[in-house]
């Protein structure tokens, strides 16, 4: 397709504003783009999937770059992890072929839905400490940024993080999104995992998890590389200032609004899909 | 041992940010060629060799990760590891090869 200077200006500013909500709240930019290419350009939902997937790698690449010297990132877990999400993201590429275009923004409606509904839950909750005397294999320990105390934790339920991993990486591929919203929840209430270690983690994952998703969309000629290129310099330069400001920003009004953006967008999106 | 992890942790930052960097760099230069040159199969080149870039960031880490548990004779994270490059690498070459 041609891309028009302005269409890529447009698309750098909608990859900007994924990339710094993204990289301030903790989620993947490609609930935006997803709905921008597809209800604003015009794109079809596989086409903008695939745009999408670009970004969600640029956006995990960029952001554990920063987290990556904070000892936030937990790494083995992540490594262990990745064998189920980049297995999900290679199924969802081969089934993304063919499900209708219909039932993938079905799909995408319900599941922008739910994040809509997960980002008005403040995550400000106070984090058990456990003992430090052995964290098993997987477990670790990281220092709260914000109150400097040391936190320990083993990891638990291994089977249910693997399961939830690879059908994150499943719907990754599918909706062209990073799936965070699918592990960091899961890890942090059901495996043990403290909220900001599963956050960083999910993240660092998420580069693998999209990429072996974006390399099916780009063997079927599904991702537009011009149209890719003004995504992932915008979500690069908006994570860049997401992950300065993310620290000392008021989140509370931020969570809103994104819950407002995001419950329109999901409405549209299922407007679309069950016209 | 987890100074070595440490290392690891920051030579894995390194990485990613160098990729995201280079792959951003990259890609700038292809959209501003694809205004000045549109459709030129140089511009097309460039593009493809960004989004190449972007596509080996996360697949860089993940081999320096496995040549590091190699090192350090963690045999359960270096089978991790090696599933994942094996994956990754189908997908490369189906994508770029086939």
């Amino acid at each position: 397709m041609l891309v028009t200077p302005v269409l890529a200006a447009a698309t750098i500013v909608t990859g900007a504003v994924a990339g710094l909500l993204g990289a301030m709240l903790g989620i993947g930019g490609g609930v935006f783009l997803v709905p921008f290419l597809v209800l604003v350009v015009g794109l079809p939902f596989k086409a903008a999937a695939g745009v999408s997937l670009a970004a969600v790698i640029a956006t995990s690449s960029s952001v554990s770059a920063t987290t990556a010297g904070r000892h936030l990132i937990n790494l083995r877990l992540g490594m262990a992890l990745e064998v189920a999400t980049a297995a999900g993201g290679l199924a969802g590429g081969l089934t993304a072929q063919w499900l209708a275009p219909r039932t993938l923004e079905l799909m995408f409606g319900v599941i922008a839905t739910i994040v809509a509904a997960s980002v008005l839950q403040s995550s400000g909750k106070e984090e058990k400490r456990s003992d430090c005397e052995d964290v098993g294999t997987l477990g670790g320990r990281y220092t709260d940024p914000t109150t400097g105390l040391v936190h320990c934790y083993r990891v638990i339920r291994l089977p249910v993080a693997l399961t939830t991993s690879f059908i994150a990486g499943n719907v990754s591929t599918l909706l062209g999104l990073g799936g965070g919203i699918i592990k960091v929840p899961v890890l942090a209430t059901l495996c043990g995992v403290p909220m900001r270690v599963a956050a960083a983690t999910s993240a660092f994952m998420i580069g693998v998890t999209a990429t072996s998703g974006a390399l099916i969309y780009y063997g079927h000629g599904d991702l537009a590389p011009t149209l890719a290129a003004a995504a992932i310099i915008g979500t690069q330069a908006g994570s860049g200032v997401g992950l300065r400001l993310g620290a000392r920003a008021e989140t509370a009004w931020l969570r809103r609004l994104l819950a407002g953006v995001l419950g329109f967008v999901a409405a549209m999106m299922l407007i679309r899909a069950l016209r | 041992m987890s100074g070595d992890l440490r290392t690891l942790e920051r030579v894995v930052g390194r990485v990613l940010a160098i990729g995201t960097m280079t792959s951003g760099t990259v890609l700038l230069v292809g959209l501003l060629a694809s205004f000045v040159w549109p459709g030129h199969p140089v511009t097309s080149r460039i593009l493809t060799a960004g989004i190449l870039i972007l596509f080996l960031t996360p697949a860089v880490r993940v081999a320096i990760s496995f040549g590091d548990y190699i090192l350090e004779r963690e045999w359960w994270f270096v089978l991790w590891t090696g599933i994942v490059l094996v994956l990754l690498a189908s997908g490369f070459i189906a994508a770029f090869a086939l």
